[in-house]
């Protein structure tokens, strides 16, 4: 569509509606492709919904302990039957899903945030700054990141804040190598020199120029990652150190009702499955994610 | 007064194998107004005279020499100075147009981002920046402020570039690095006209890099033709192309399709080891013992004019 060729301005007028918004069509039309992501979408969609309106949807208060009912099989009253101290579980799986994702998302939102900025500045500027930043990231990295969290979790003591807090420090560094990695090969392409011929300022070049064109790999990484910041939630209440006893939390549940494995599995059957499947579900949003946005396929995505 | 004035200016580039010496000796000058060529084959440091004087080479460049400009001599500015000349008095039209639009951008966008970095309200720098693609061609504006680089032709991609470039209007220089690589007759035309015009407009100088020899024939005023890093001559558009002094030019010349499309035999020497005689000798018909012994120097009969060999065609 050059405009040499184009002699009366009616046919140019054709080539631009028929291009508008041409991106988010392709994308319409690639999810359309994906029957497997769709259901994916529709079922974290319920999952979010039924977290968010916990309160209004669970039968029960996830905390009533009614000890005449416990270690009971699912029944009508109970569709997933009570744990060993006669509580609902799926009223403490519901309220569990809400602190769950509660804490994968704003973890993976801070250590994002923080992260591809880190990646962003230390790209950008290279030199001792990219060294400093660098060699910070490599510290953090260095820890395998569950124990990191341990350890700091045992420092500042349990608490959705501090738990929230903890996994952020452990995460923060993978996303700010990544996004370093993406923008340096970003940096010296053209339109970011010419930014830089055009006298816009370093801000405006990291903010507009080079994050857009940087972030849509590290968008999901972030996907994947909220299922590992789910699992690595469960595995720290599971020891006991996240969240405090009084709010539902599939680790912990798993943690005290692992005790009553042989006479009522249904204690860590219901949780564990909860995990494996958001996990799950998680993860295929990710990596649909990465099929519908066309983010090379060969590509090898971190974590 | 000159505007610019580049002064012995030496580019090397240190690498593993050794030390590229990719621009030797530069002098010239330019006038407010005035459209110079610096006209050679790939490989002949033309771009990197472009990069020099704005500052952009890779740190991995040693530069010597003075470049000045409106008197003050750029080489000795802090980067932070530099950076404030860049888009401002000094605007640069990018080699390639299509890599230097950020590809997930509003066409408008790019031009308008500009004035939002002074403190423009947003509302009037995206006016302004229809009026700026109007200004170049690019019609209807409004339709093409929304659309994307992708959905651009070569030559439409060309034309956005330049007017990002001279967005500000305050521009006393415009470096054009290739403006017409890549791009067919009609629109290497456009942008040739579209160049000129600006020049005269805004009574800016244009430092055309090129080695389309039919665009510089159409719009300089004056031409430097490089060789191997070398300004090999030096003069008026029209004394270049009519009557080449230096047998390099000729050769050129000759190789015009127009002129009977006579190539050139040989290659240009590497620029990591270059000969101690003249860099041009062995393509040269006309070469004898002292060309491979001493190497010519510039000519300084008059300050606009002159030629780097010991045996030029007479004038």
């Amino acid at each position: 569509m050059s405009e040499e060729v184009t002699t009366n301005p009616g046919a140019r007028k054709i080539i631009a509606a028929q291009s508008t918004d041409h991106s988010t069509k392709r994308w319409i039309r690639k999810i359309r492709k994906r029957l497997g992501f769709q259901v994916c979408l529709v079922l974290l969609g319920i999952l979010v919904i039924a977290a968010l309106f916990a309160l209004l949807i669970a039968p029960y208060d996830p905390n009533a302990i009614d000890l005449k009912q416990k270690n009971e099989d699912p029944s009508s009253a109970h569709i997933w039957g009570t744990d060993y101290l006669g509580r609902d579980l799926f009223s403490r799986t519901l309220f569990g899903a809400q602190t769950s994702l509660l804490i994968a998302f704003v973890t993976v939102a801070c250590a994002f945030a923080a992260g591809t900025a880190v990646g962003c500045v230390a790209a950008y500027y290279g030199g001792v700054v990219d060294e400093v930043l660098s060699r910070c990231v490599d510290l953090f990295l260095a820890f395998p990141g569950i124990i990191f969290s341990l350890a700091l979790l045992g420092l500042i003591g349990a608490g959705i804040l501090n738990m929230i807090l903890a996994l952020t420090v452990s995460q923060w560094a993978t996303f700010a190598r990544f996004m370093r990695g993406n923008a340096l090969s970003i940096k010296n392409l053209e339109y970011i020199q010419s930014a830089r011929t055009a006298g816009l300022p370093d801000r405006r070049i990291m903010m507009r120029h080079l994050m857009p064109n940087a972030i849509m790999p590290v968008l999901i990484l972030a996907t994947l990652d909220i299922g590992s910041v789910i699992l690595a939630t469960a595995g720290l209440s599971f020891l006991g150190l996240g969240i405090p006893p009084g709010i539902p939390e599939w680790g912990s549940m798993i943690g005290a009702g692992k005790e009553f494995l042989r006479t009522a599995p249904l204690n860590v059957i219901v949780p564990g499955l909860a995990i494996t499947v958001v996990v799950l579900l998680f993860n295929f949003l990710g990596e649909g994610l990465r099929d519908i946005l066309d983010v090379h396929d060969e590509q090898v995505i971190p974590g | 007064m000159t505007l610019l004035e580049v002064q012995d200016l030496n580019v090397h580039f240190p690498t593993g194998e050794g030390t590229v010496h990719a621009s030797r000796n530069i002098s010239f000058r330019l006038q407010p107004g005035e459209v110079l060529g610096l006209v050679g084959e790939t490989g002949s440091g033309k771009s990197v005279i472009g990069q020099a004087i704005i500052r952009l080479l890779p740190s991995s460049a040693q530069v010597s020499g003075h470049i000045y400009f409106s008197g003050q001599d750029l080489t000795g500015l802090s980067e932070s100075s530099i950076h404030a000349l860049r888009g401002c008095s000094i605007s640069l039209i990018p080699q390639n147009p299509s890599g230097a639009l950020n590809p997930v951008m509003m066409n408008g966008q790019q031009i308008a981002e500009i004035f939002e970095t002074q403190g423009t309200q947003r509302k009037t720098a995206v006016e302004t920046s229809w009026e700026l693609l109007a200004a170049v061609g690019l019609v209807p504006a409004e339709r093409i402020a929304r659309e994307y680089p992708h959905q651009l032709s070569g030559g439409m991609r060309q034309r956005l570039t330049t007017s990002i470039a001279i967005a500000r209007g305050s521009t006393k220089l415009i470096i054009a690095d290739e403006p017409t690589k890549g791009l067919d007759y009609h629109a290497r035309e456009t942008t040739a006209r579209l160049l000129r015009e600006i020049s005269t407009e805004k009574h800016a100088a244009l430092l055309l890099i090129t080695h389309d020899l039919y665009l510089a024939e159409h719009i300089c005023d004056r031409i430097a033709v490089l060789y191997a890093g070398e300004i090999v001559e030096i003069g008026y558009a029209e004394q270049i192309f009519s009557k080449p002094i230096h047998p390099y030019t000729q050769a050129l010349m000759k190789a015009i399709p127009k002129n009977g499309l006579v190539p050139l035999a040989g290659q240009s020497p590497s620029l990591m080891a270059l000969p101690e005689g003249c860099a041009f000798m062995d393509r040269c018909e006309r070469q004898t013992e002292k060309c491979h012994q001493e190497h010519p120097l510039m000519t300084q009969e008059n300050i606009d004019g002159g030629v780097r060999c010991h045996h030029p065609y007479c004038a």
